[in-house]
Formats: structure tokens, sequence, C-alpha cells
């Protein structure tokens, strides 16, 4: 068995494969304490797999938080980790985008599964996922909500504000205004993607385009990244969260041979 | 000859009435409620009860601040940019610069001799450097805003702020405390970093002596020692006034010259 785990400012995640494929996944909330959430989500794979750490062959922590990561392992750079999954799922991949928490990644890759070049934004939470958590917070619904809403909206309000802290005060100031919060949450999605659009354009995009994170379960993100790039885009199978802690596992493994 | 000054800004709404003779009769600052409106009506009624004045007794009005151009009972609006600097240079005429910190942008405004403005440099795209970085920042040390300054006095080994971002700071404190990193190193941190972020807004104005500084974040002790320690310069506080008053100061001070012009 080998295991892999990514250790994100939003969530741990980690897949844990045998010889044929994924045994078990967790995902649990990180909550700013990388070393309970790391030793957590350790003892819950396990557990939920039925094995004993003992039968662990290697495992591989990536992700903000791998150094607290509690087994003896290897620290995986997040970008290898998140391209090893990537072409593990979808062997023809050739662009991923990668919406975490507080990191949006534009990963060009080719033929041979090597990284070409990457564009980054970590330095500005407006486009992140935490920007979407802080929108679902003030208008009090949940994330899977907000994008079935935003999806069917009729009309769309538009957010002027990037900044994260200013976007959720003219949040509030357009529910008060009586704007339908349907119509708010589609502005709120034109504004994430148009700042990853802006990122992904600063690499060469090629098809298959991937996308991955935890906003790649946003439908209505998805179309309108589909729509402005002109490109049909998947999200990763079977759970876009996963990708780097299984290209960690992945990695793992193959450090093991 | 009655004057007043309105300032409703995005957290906070200001009201000052002035006699001709520049004396100040009464002032005050609350919370805004979300309607600007009614924010200015509140305040300047409380205002007016104070001085015991009524409505009626203002000769002149006006406002100034986010939500200016919606003052029913103002003659005139002005540009928070010019009040804060016509105001400042008022309390002190040796003032050249002002640097105001208010809820959701922050400024540096330069001055000339009588208090016009000659050039200015604003945020308002990003709430680091602004009052709401530092509200994120107490909110997550679970503190008021108004101890914040004090604990970041105390601090003897700082953390050092990587992010700008608030959103992101707020993340990376979360993560100090659950370290058990001493709460005062990071208040400390944080000023510094908020005085590191405002001295890059000031750069683009440089700097003319005397310096004010003016809006919420005035009342910080922390942040203001850090911003003296980077420009190697004394930074004035109005202690005789409130910091936050100072933009709805300069609007009667505006209001006064068109009355006199009549």
């Amino acid at each position: 068995m080998f295991l892999g785990c990514d250790i994100g400012t939003g969530f741990t995640k980690a897949v844990l494969l045998n010889e044929v494929g994924i045994k078990a996944t967790i995902t649990i909330p990180t909550e700013a304490d990388p070393r309970t959430a790391g030793k957590d989500a350790v003892e819950k794979i396990l557990k939920t797999a039925g094995i004993k750490d003992s039968e662990l062959k290697s495992s591989a922590a990536t992700g903000w938080g791998k150094s607290y990561f509690p087994l003896k392992s290897k620290k995986e750079n997040l970008i290898n980790c998140l391209v090893a999954g990537a072409g593990h799922i979808l062997p023809s991949c050739r662009t991923l985008l990668d919406i975490g928490a507080q990191q949006t990644l534009a990963i060009a890759i080719n033929d041979r599964g090597q990284i070409l070049e990457y564009r980054q934004n970590d330095r500005c939470a407006g486009g992140s996922g935490r920007f979407m958590d802080i929108i679902s917070e003030a208008l009090g619904t949940s994330l899977e909500n907000m994008s079935d809403l935003a999806i069917d909206a009729e009309d769309k309000v538009l957010i002027t504000n990037q900044c994260a802290v200013f976007a959720e005060s003219e949040v509030i100031t357009r529910v008060n205004d009586g704007k339908p919060v349907a119509a708010i949450l589609a502005g709120i999605v034109d504004s994430i993607g148009r700042s990853l659009i802006t990122l992904v354009k600063r690499i060469s995009i090629q098809d298959d385009l991937m996308i991955s994170g935890g906003l790649a379960k946003n439908r209505a993100l998805v179309k309108f990244l589909e729509e402005h790039l002109g490109k049909s885009i998947q999200p990763a199978r079977p759970d876009p969260q996963l990708v780097a802690a299984l290209g960690a596992a992945l990695l793992a493994k193959e450090d093991y041979k | 000859m009655i004057i007043a000054g309105c300032d409703v800004g995005s957290l906070t709404a200001k009201a000052l009435i002035m006699n001709g003779r520049g004396d100040i009769l009464a002032y005050d600052v609350m919370k805004v409620t979300p309607d600007p409106v009614q924010s200015a009506e509140k305040i300047m009624s409380h205002v007016l009860k104070t001085a015991e004045l009524e409505f009626k007794n203002i000769d002149y009005c006006i406002s100034t601040g986010y939500g200016r151009e919606k003052i029913p009972f103002a003659q005139k609006n002005i540009s928070e940019i010019s009040c804060h600097g016509k105001g400042a240079n008022w309390i002190s005429p040796a003032i050249r610069t002002v640097i105001d910190i208010g809820g959701q942008d922050c400024k540096v405004i330069r001055v000339d001799k009588n208090g016009e403005l000659i050039d200015f440099v604003m945020n308002d795209k990003c709430a680091a450097g602004t009052g709401r970085f530092l509200e994120g920042i107490a909110k997550t040390l679970k503190i008021e805003l108004g101890q914040l300054g004090a604990l970041s006095l105390e601090g003897q080994s700082p953390v050092d702020i990587t992010s700008i971002c608030t959103v992101f700071t707020q993340f990376d404190v979360m993560h100090l405390i659950v370290e058990g990193t001493d709460r005062a190193d990071i208040a400390t941190g944080v000023a510094k970093a908020m005085a590191t972020r405002m001295h890059k807004l000031v750069r683009k104005v440089g700097i003319k002596k005397e310096v004010a500084i003016t809006g919420g974040v005035a009342k910080n002790q922390g942040v203001l020692k850090y911003l003296e320690n980077i420009i190697r310069g004394t930074i004035y506080q109005f202690t005789d006034i409130e910091p936050q008053i100072v933009g709805a100061l300069g609007a009667a001070l505006f209001a006064r010259e068109e009355m006199e012009k009549k």
C-alpha cells in the first residue's frame, strides 16, 4: 500500500493506493492546524481501509502543510504531484488548472507528462477558492447550492471589487439593495472566472484541459471557463480535490520501486 | 453663522458643527447603517442636539466621504481627499502631508500652506493597508480592534508576516495561534506589515514635513510607531480632536469659505 497526503490551506486530502488502484480516500478540513489534520487524515484513512501503518510500503506528503506530516516520508512539490495525478486520471491532459483555497495554478504539460511551464497566483485571495468560501458564508448558502443558483441565474450583478474583503461588503450591499442572490452569485462566478482566464492565458493552452481543486466542482464556473476559452474542460475524476494527493501516492509508489 | 460638515464613510459616519469664528460646537462619530442617507441624518441630528441646535439653524453644510453625493441636507459635496487635507492643515498649519487610513481605503495627501490639495495617492482596490486589514486580524485574534494597537507594542520577537492579502494573513495568523505563538508577537508583526504597506503608498507622492495621520488607524499606536521608524520622523496625531473627524472638519471649513464668498 502507498499513501499520498496533500495538506492544503483549506482541506487535507489523503489517497491510499494498492497495486490495482485507489483503495481509500479521505478529505478533512485543515482548520489552520496542519499537524492535527495530517495525523487525523492518516489515522482515518488507515481505519477506513482496515490496515495498519506497518502495511504502508511508502508515503509522500505535499501541499502547504507537508512539513507537518507525521509519517517519515518524502515531501513532494505540489506541481509535480498535480501533474502526476492528472497524467494518471487523463493521460491526454496537456493543460491543468488547479484552484486551491489560496493558490491557483495553470500548468502546461507535454505528451511525456513533463511540465512545460506554469503560472500561479498565491498573492491575492481574489479568484481563489477562499474567495468563494467567504461569499458563501456571507450569503449563508452552501458551496453546492451556490453553483446551482449561479448556473440557473437569469440576470447577473456585476461585482466590481477584485479584493475578497471588499467584494464581501459589495455582496452584502447588493443583497440589501434587494438584488436576487442567484444574480449576485452569477456575478461572483464571473469575477473568479475572469481572474482564472487571465492566469491560464499566460501559458500556452493545449487540449485536453482538465480542472482540479475544490472549485472544479462548481459547474457554473466550469461553464464560464469553457465559454470564454472556447474549449471543453473536464473536472478531474473521481474527485477534483484529490488530484495532488493521488499524485503524491503515485510518486511514493514510483519511489519505492 | 452655523456651518456643518458631514462625512459618511464605509464604516463610520461623522458630523461636525462650527460657528463663523471657527469654534467647534459639537462633533461625533458613529457606525454606519447600510443606508448612507439614514446614517447622515442620524449623526447630524445627534450632533445638533449636543449643540442645542436644529437642522434649520445650519447656514451651510458640505458632505464628504463615500456616501457624500446622497446627503439631502448638504448644499454641496467635496471629495474626502480635499477635506482631509483642509482639516489637518487647519488644526496644525505646518502640516504638508496627511496620511489617512480609513476603513476601506488608504490615502496620502499633499497640501500647500493654505491646506489646498497639491497631489495624492490612494488605494481602494485592496484591503491591505486599510482599516479592514486590522479589523480582520483583530477578529482572528479574538480581540477588539481598539486593543490591537496596545498589544502590538508588547511583542518581543515579532513574527514575519509574508502575505499582504488580508484573507491570507488572517489564515497565517490562525496557524500561528495553533502553533502557540505569542499573541503580542503576532500583533507586532501585523503592525509592522501594515506600516510597511503604508510606506509603499507614501513613497509614491513623497513625504514633506510636517506629517499628520488621520482616520481610524491613527489610533493604533503600534502602526504609528513602526511607520515613524520607517520614515525616520515624527508623525503628528491630533490629540485634542478625534482623528476620524478631520474629514468632517475640512468639509465644515470649506462650508465656511462658501459662506464668506456670499
